[in-house]
């Protein structure tokens, strides 16, 4: 007799270690709640087939058919989904360059789309005076620059988003990270009336490249023998060669060796396939240039994906929000190869955690299907 | 008149002229000083609701020093408490009258445990009267207070819910004149040290003195045959039971009923006298084979002056050795004995019962009030739990609060043991954190609870750094047991206003950092429970809101709740009906016609907590008209 949903997300997703605090179940029902970066069972509900099942971004499904049915074929590539273009940008108004954690690219977009009422507000991840983050509701360009910033811990913005489209009407943007962006598209492409409701007020998905989340708990555990917490003013990763957390306090940066740090990363991270939130409009994440990490940290890179997200950045590109550059040869190569690194290394963990090379748990076993293997000795 | 059975021991504590009358509250012994504390305009006596049973005994026994009477009630649990104090003054002696009352609750139907307190009496060495009756409940205290003056000791009158709760006629004695005016005799000092073994030496004196007065108590008695083919041997409660028997069965020829009061000590004479007429004993009495152990004990000692008797009882099982007995049960022993058929109850109609209840009897579980502000609690602090993630538990306490380990409280409390139980486990679980364990602790209390008992184990948690949450559940009332004044309220049993003693005045003198919320307030309430589970070091938070039951005596409700059918999901996915399925307050039913939930107006008390659950905003709360 098939489980109830609710017990299956229980078991399957939360208590086996794979759900990622996206609050796509949370969002939808009381029976689930959240509080900074957990979502929780919370009350037993015996609905066979709810709709949580449907949203869910861990539960078994085929996230190449999904790229597959709403992105035109000629863009989707094996690695990292679906893409129109790269390019490195940045805003270019200094002020909001000098709040955000890189390039800015995500409060320009955002608040352009805002300005062009492409949208009427904006979920985005609000600092909560700590290390994490709270989904937060933004209609004015003001609210937008408030959440500028990278919230190392999982934001449930799922929940922030369908507790917004329950409550209102409207046209809405979500920024998000990959699993996040999973369960929107999932919300999209489904035809349960619940979620429909939902998905036609959902105009806009920027999402952002991710490695993992930490777990909030932990990481305060690892870093306040390192920090006085209440003085952190923001947290960065830079590229792995340097092998360190940055937190920029009052005094200044400060690096923590990430080895003191990395036991405290989110254990769902470790079942992620999704480095570049490959079902998004378009996906913004830091840039690599030649000229290295201290000029790299001031811009991003930005996949351009679909139709809509396109118009948003070739827009903001003309109105000269943005400033879109052509990015270094070899760029798309090198994020390509970066993407299909994680989905190895997706492959590997998920293999462990089964026990069964065939069983990937919630993916199918060619989820990768396409992308060439890594040349011998390379 | 027709009395209860804890009335007439009211009544038979105003006719003994007791000065003192205090108890803390608890079932089946509650109705004893709230009947006292009615009367108490009318009376020179003084009568509180203590703190908790302990300082009841204590603030008895001072009438017992001074020349005067005093009285104490409490239920099985509060001689556990009150123990301490009984085994000192067992040998300090007295100068003047104590009775303690103390009821047991066979079967444990209201209480956390099932426990039979005569045995204090063996332990302590003091008299133990057990009234069968009601006009015995009332002429038995006088006595009592007779006894206890000529012996300078304190006796134990004990009864059962089967008497203290059941009613019958009862003639009324006079009324006491005045009585002497206490005074403190500095030569007769109440101290049992250094040489606590000479007092203990007078009490065995004493004790043999009280035996020779109870082999001439009309209250023991035999009524049957001469050589009965089964005796019965039987106390308290028990006679009713062997009464219905015998004449349900029509056995009066055969089986003679020998009835005991006075058992402890026991009246040797009186049962060597009757037990030599004897050739099969049935030792009936509810609680422990107290009297049975004592008569068998007896007759080992005699065995040279009776004959070979043979017993039947608890300890070979012929009476089930937990629960309450009832006439059944000793039918079936003397069907058995006697040969006598009888069916109790046919199987036939068990089963027709069993058939009847499984399809039209609904299922009720204890539940909270509909507008109980525990109801709120619990949930808050299942969803807090759940959200904090660590697996945190909750060490609980007495009270109806009490019922949150159960489904009424959605089986949010682990431990629940004595009075003041939960802050003491806690303030231990509090310390095994250094020992790895990575759960937080909290600990419930209820207002009442907390002066009675949590106090010493809080100041101990604070000594020592024990880690745990404190929650105080402050409904302003002792409701389990019937709304009994606490410190905290301003009032005493006699209705004259007293200066409150506040619980976070208390707390913060004890160092801890004190945070309050109204449970009502449900995302509130939520949220201070999880910043509470997340801060370390001592922290109470009080979690106030009147019992609605108070509440609705104060006056209407300023609110009301209503249910807009259009809005309401149901049984649909995100909903599930959450609030009457998971929630499950009184005040909402389920209407299958229409799908929805809906407003049970005559229960519902309009507080509103149900709103704050409701996903789609069909309960709304509305101003009441």
């Amino acid at each position: 007799m098939a489980a109830d949903s609710f017990d299956k997300l229980r078991a399957e997703v939360v208590e086996s270690g794979l759900c990622t605090g996206c609050g796509a179940c949370a969002g939808l029902c009381p029976h689930f709640g959240w509080y900074q970066d957990r979502v929780v069972p919370l009350h037993q509900c015996v609905s066979s087939s709810g709709a949580c099942l449907e949203a869910c971004p861990r539960v078994p499904l085929d996230p190449a058919a999904l790229v597959a049915s709403s992105a035109q074929p000629e863009f989707i590539t094996p690695e990292m989904g679906p893409v129109r273009r790269l390019w490195v940008t940045r805003a270019n108004a200094p002020e909001v360059r000098d709040r955000a954690q890189h390039g800015g690219t995500v409060s320009a977009l955002a608040t352009y789309a805002l300005d062009q009422r492409l949208v009427d507000a904006w979920v985005l991840a609000g600092p909560d005076g700590s290390v994490g983050g709270l989904p937060r509701v933004c209609r004015t360009p003001a609210e937008v620059a408030a959440c500028a910033g990278t919230r190392l811990t999982s934001v449930p913005m799922v929940a922030g988003f369908l507790e917004l489209a329950a409550r209102e009407s409207g046209r809405f943007g979500v920024v998000a990270t990959p699993c996040q962006c999973l369960a929107l598209a999932r919300i999209k492409a489904s035809d349960n009336p619940r979620l429909r409701q939902a998905a036609d007020k959902l105009a806009l998905v920027i999402g952002l490249f991710c490695g993992w989340a930490f777990d909030r708990r932990d990481l305060q555990q690892a870093l306040s023998p390192h920090l006085d917490l209440a003085a952190v003013r923001g947290l960065d990763i830079p590229p792995s060669s340097h092998q360190s957390l940055e937190a920029a306090t009052d005094q200044g940066y400060l690096s923590v060796p990430l080895d003191g740090v990395t036991p405290a990363v989110r254990s769902a991270c470790s079942y992620c396939f999704d480095m570049t939130a490959e079902l998004a409009d378009l996906s913004v994440g830091s840039a690599r240039l030649p000229q290295g990490w201290d000029e790299a940290r001031h811009w991003n890179q930005t996949v351009v994906r679909s139709q809509a997200g396109q118009e948003l950045v070739d827009g903001a590109g003309e109105a000269g929000v943005l400033i879109l550059e052509e990015p270094p040869d070899g760029a798309l190569d090198k994020l390509k190869a970066a993407a299909a690194g994680k989905k190895r290394t997706a492959r590997q963990n998920l293999t462990e955690l089964s026990g069964n090379s065939e069983d990937l748990i919630y993916l199918p076993t060619d989820f990768d299907r396409g992308i060439p293997s890594p040349g011998h000795g390379a | 008149m027709l009395l209860m059975g804890n009335e007439a021991i009211a009544r038979g504590i105003v006719e003994a002229g007791a000065n003192i009358a205090a108890a803390y509250p608890g079932n089946p012994s509650s109705d004893i000083v709230d009947a006292l504390a009615k009367a108490s305009r009318d009376l020179s006596m003084h009568v509180e609701w203590s703190v908790n049973e302990k300082v009841a005994l204590e603030v008895a026994a001072a009438a017992a020093m001074t020349g005067l009477r005093g009285v104490a009630a409490m239920k099985q649990n509060g001689l556990n408490v009150a123990c301490d104090f009984l085994l000192n003054a067992n040998l300090a002696g007295l100068r003047g009258g104590l009775v303690l009352v103390v009821c047991d609750d066979p079967s444990g139907i209201s209480s956390t445990n099932e426990q039979d307190t005569r045995l204090f009496a063996r332990m302590g060495e003091l008299p133990l009267l057990e009234p069968s009756n009601f006009q015995e409940a009332k002429d038995m205290v006088v006595e009592a207070f007779d006894l206890s003056e000529r012996l300078a000791l304190p006796v134990i009158l004990h009864s059962v819910t089967r008497l203290s709760h059941a009613r019958g006629n009862v003639e009324l004695g006079p009324l006491p004149g005045p009585g002497p005016k206490p005074a403190f005799d500095r030569s007769h000092h109440f101290v049992n040290v250094p040489a606590p073994a000479n007092a203990h030496r007078r009490l065995k004196e004493k004790i043999e003195r009280c035996r020779k007065e109870f082999e001439d108590s009309p209250r023991n008695w035999y009524q049957g045959p001469g050589r009965p083919e089964v005796m019965l041997v039987t106390t308290g409660a028990g006679l009713f039971y062997c009464q219905e028997g015998v004449e349900a069965l029509g056995l009066e020829d055969r089986v003679g009923v020998l009835k005991v009061a006075t058992t402890f000590p026991l009246p040797e004479r009186f049962l060597l006298k009757h037990l030599a007429e004897a050739k099969q004993v049935v030792v009936v009495e509810d609680g422990s084979p107290f009297l049975e152990s004592g008569v068998k004990e007896f007759c080992a000692e005699r065995s040279d002056q009776l004959p070979a008797l043979k017993f039947f009882g608890k300890a070979d099982a012929s009476l089930p050795q937990v629960g309450e007995l009832s006439p059944d049960i000793i039918m079936s022993v003397l069907s058995r004995l006697l040969d006598v058929p009888i069916e109790t109850r046919p199987d036939d109609y068990d089963r027709g019962i069993q058939e009847v209840a499984r399809q039209q009897v609904p299922d009720r579980d204890l539940a909270f009030c509909a507008g109980c502000p525990h109801r709120a609690t619990y949930w808050a602090i299942k969803e807090a739990l759940a959200l904090d993630g660590r697996n945190g538990f909750v060490c609980g306490d007495i009270g109806c609060y009490g019922m949150g380990s159960g489904p009424a409280g959605f089986s949010q409390m682990d431990t629940m043991h004595a009075m003041g139980s939960g802050a003491g486990v806690a303030s231990g679980m509090g310390q095994l954190v250094s020992m790895g364990l990575d759960q937080p602790v909290v600990a419930v209390c209820g207002d009442s609870t907390f002066y009675h008992a949590a106090l010493p184990a809080l100041i101990n948690a604070r000594q020592h750094g024990s880690n745990f949450l404190f929650i105080v559940l402050d409904n302003n009332a002792t409701a389990m047991t019937g709304f009994q004044p606490h410190p905290g309220l301003g009032t005493t049993a006699t209705g004259q206003p007293a200066p409150p003693v506040a619980i976070e005045d208390l707390c913060r003198a004890m160092g801890y950092r004190v945070d309050a919320c109204d449970p009502y307030d449900l995302p509130a309430t939520t949220h201070a429970i999880l910043r509470g589970l997340e801060q370390e070091g001592p922290r109470v938070l009080i979690l106030k809101r009147t019992c609605a039951l108070v509440a609705a005596k104060q006056g209407p409700s300023a609110t009301r709740v209503t249910l807009d059918a259009e809005r309401c999901i149901g049984s649909d996915c995100g909903c599930s009906r959450m609030c009457t399925s998971v929630f499950r307050c009184p005040g909402l039913a389920w209407d299958p016609e229409s799908g929805t939930a809906r407003i049970d107006e005559a229960i519902c008390t309009g507080c509103g907590v149900c709103a704050q659950i409701c996903p789609t905003g069909a309960l709304k709360v509305e101003a009441a008209s």
